[in-house]
């Protein structure tokens, strides 16, 4: 009983200071501006690095863009439609989409997806490399075959439950579906994942 | 292997697969700086209230554009109007009922008198509370007839000029738009004087049947007719300066309700009748001349100015005296065919007679005689139906039949 109280006072807090966020940006407070940008700017980055192939620089232009678009457009923003966390990796996804079709139509390699030459002096030692590069090629393998057992839906559902850490409402935000259909997903393709990588490993 | 330890292998495996490169330094400065200038770019906000009327006036003005537009284009009003056998057009009984549509495809519709002595003519509504006027006479013609008044589902009906104790010949009630006042003609009981041929005059009574009064001063020596102007100020009547004979109501006047300002309008003749905007009026009147070098009158269709200014004869029938040739003009172009026969008393009923302005003011709707059938009995009398665009200037024949047709009214 105390647990459960205990319980319903956090979620009150969290909403509380959730409300006094979102009126902070709606009024262009600076300090929420920051907190914006330390709450949710390595997770943006993150998020969208992972789908950019590691392009960290167009992951930084992504996540920059994707805060302003969050401070010019908050009063748009319904807390009761949605967590604002699943609003903002929403406007994330679209503008990683965007660009992911604005690559496709390009015929050369972009200039942010080219390794400059001095930064390969940075890289460590040998030894490390290979450990560290066979690690990589194993991983990538693993992750390529279940990229061709997976559905794209079922995959990027598995990595934004997984990796970035979203609930099943963020996700069902995101994605644009239901958050049973998201939950219905999401045990599909563990279900597929468990069993190529069980099979993968015998 | 449980679910929550599944997962977080998955996202070792999908970390080492594709790792995450470091933020470069300065990132927050970057993305502070893009939203401060947002924050300074945005607009401000209107708030919602004023958004929602503006944006309910805006579809209140649309919608009643689209309505105007479609109650133009579509909606022009339907004429009704009476056809009657017989010499005496609006006598009872052999009633029958046209109506006609907006797009002039008119159909019939016949309507059998019942015949009785009591003759309910149609009840007038008022405009502001929907109850009817009506009169009633005893007989044909009639020797007394009350303006009554009823509520539109027929209960409460009230005899308004037997309560205002005034005898007579009351008829032709006409609604004040405010619903206040209804003015009708009134001929008072001449001993030995068929009551229509004793005078008529213009009166107006209350609503309540309170109050009833002439219009016009007592010496006047009549007054027919009766149209409130739109706005209810101003009363239409034709005045007689020297006897009381139907046809010689050919001076056309307004005056307030109460007599007070009495305009006499030069041009206008007989019915006259605003449009529906109050801004002009229509009428007929006859003006000597000749066609071909035959001497004969024009009785003409006109519409002037709200003062009686800037006539415009819109159709005009040629009548040679006693003889038997008449036209109907529209415009330049001359209709119908000469050798019309017709008697002295029916002269009244030849030329445009009785305009009715359009419910939106583009059309005016009046009678005219066609040619007179020698073949036929005598009170073959062809009173037919016309309509005058104003806006193509276009004249279109409604009714051709042996009947003559009265009281056009649109709705």
């Amino acid at each position: 009983m105390a647990q459960a109280d205990a319980e319903t006072t956090e979620a009150l807090c969290e909403r509380e200071d959730m409300d006094r966020f979102v009126r902070g940006l709606r009024s262009a407070d600076p300090a929420a501006h920051t907190e914006l940008c330390s709450r949710f700017g390595r997770r943006l980055h993150e998020f969208a690095a992972r789908r950019l192939r590691g392009d960290a620089e167009l992951a930084e232009d992504i996540m920059v863009a994707t805060l302003a678009d969050a401070a010019r457009n908050i009063r748009g923003y319904n807390p009761r439609r949605a967590p604002f966390s699943g609003w903002l990796f929403g406007i994330a996804h679209r503008h990683i989409t965007a660009e992911l079709r604005r690559q496709n139509r390009r015929k050369s390699v972009p200039a942010s997806a080219q390794v400059p030459i001095d930064a390969r002096a940075e890289q460590p030692a040998a030894d490390d490399v290979a450990e560290t590069a066979t690690e990589r090629m194993e991983a990538r393998r693993q992750v390529a075959m279940l990229r061709e057992h997976l559905s794209d839906i079922e995959m990027e559902v598995l990595i934004l439950h997984c990796v970035d850490q979203l609930s099943l409402r963020e996700i069902a935000q995101i994605v644009r579906r239901s958050e049973r259909g998201i939950k219905s997903l999401l045990h599909r393709a563990r279900q597929k994942a468990r069993e190529r990588l069980g099979a993968d490993e015998h | 292997m449980s679910t929550e330890r599944f997962d977080q292998q998955l996202a070792c495996l999908l970390a080492t697969a594709e790792p995450v490169p470091e933020l470069r330094p300065g990132w927050e400065q970057r993305a502070m700086a893009a939203m401060a200038a947002v924050a300074v770019a945005r607009p401000k906000r209107v708030p919602r209230l004023v958004t929602v009327i503006v944006v309910t006036l805006l579809l209140l003005i649309l919608a009643g554009a689209v309505f105007a537009a479609v109650r133009y284009l579509f909606i022009e009003g339907t004429l009704s109007f009476d056809s009657t056998v017989g010499p005496w057009p609006g006598g009872p009984p052999g009633q029958s009922s046209r109506l006609l549509s907006g797009e002039l495809e008119w159909s019939t519709e016949q309507v059998s008198a019942d015949g009785a002595d009591l003759v309910p003519v149609e009840g007038v509504p008022s405009p502001a509370t929907g109850e009817l006027a009506f009169e009633t006479a005893v007989d044909w013609p009639p020797t007394f007839s009350d303006i009554w008044k009823t509520d539109p589902d027929g209960s409460e009906v009230v005899n308004l000029t037997a309560r205002a104790e005034l005898g007579g010949v009351n008829c032709y009630p006409q609604w004040s738009p405010d619903g206040s006042m209804i003015a009708f003609q009134h001929c008072d009981p001449v001993e030995g004087v068929v009551p229509c041929e004793a005078g008529f005059h213009l009166w107006v009574i209350s609503a309540d049947g309170s109050e009833a009064r002439p219009v016009l001063p007592e010496d006047t020596p009549g007054t027919m007719w009766g149209r409130w102007s739109p706005d209810g100020s101003r009363l239409l009547c034709n005045m007689s300066l020297e006897g009381t004979d139907e046809t010689r109501y050919d001076v056309a006047v307004t005056t307030d309700p109460w007599g007070t300002d009495i305009q006499v309008l030069p041009n206008v003749g007989n019915r006259p009748t605003w449009s529906p905007d109050g801004t002009m009026i229509a009428s007929t009147r006859e003006r000597e001349g000749e066609l071909d070098g035959v001497s004969g009158a024009w009785n003409q269709l006109v519409v002037t100015g709200a003062d009686g200014s800037d006539p415009e004869v819109l159709v005009q029938q040629f009548i040679v005296d006693a003889e038997v040739n008449s036209f109907l003009s529209g415009g330049e172009e001359f209709l119908g065919t000469p050798g019309f026969d017709w008697e002295g008393d029916l002269c009244a009923w030849v030329g445009p007679r009785q305009p009715e302005w359009s419910p939106n003011g583009d059309r005016i709707a009046f009678l005219a005689a066609m040619p007179w059938d020698p073949e036929g009995p005598y009170y073959k009398l062809q009173i037919e139906v016309w309509v005058y665009d104003l806006n193509t200037d276009e004249l279109i024949q409604v009714t051709d039949d042996d009947l003559a047709q009265t009281h056009l009214s649109w709705k």
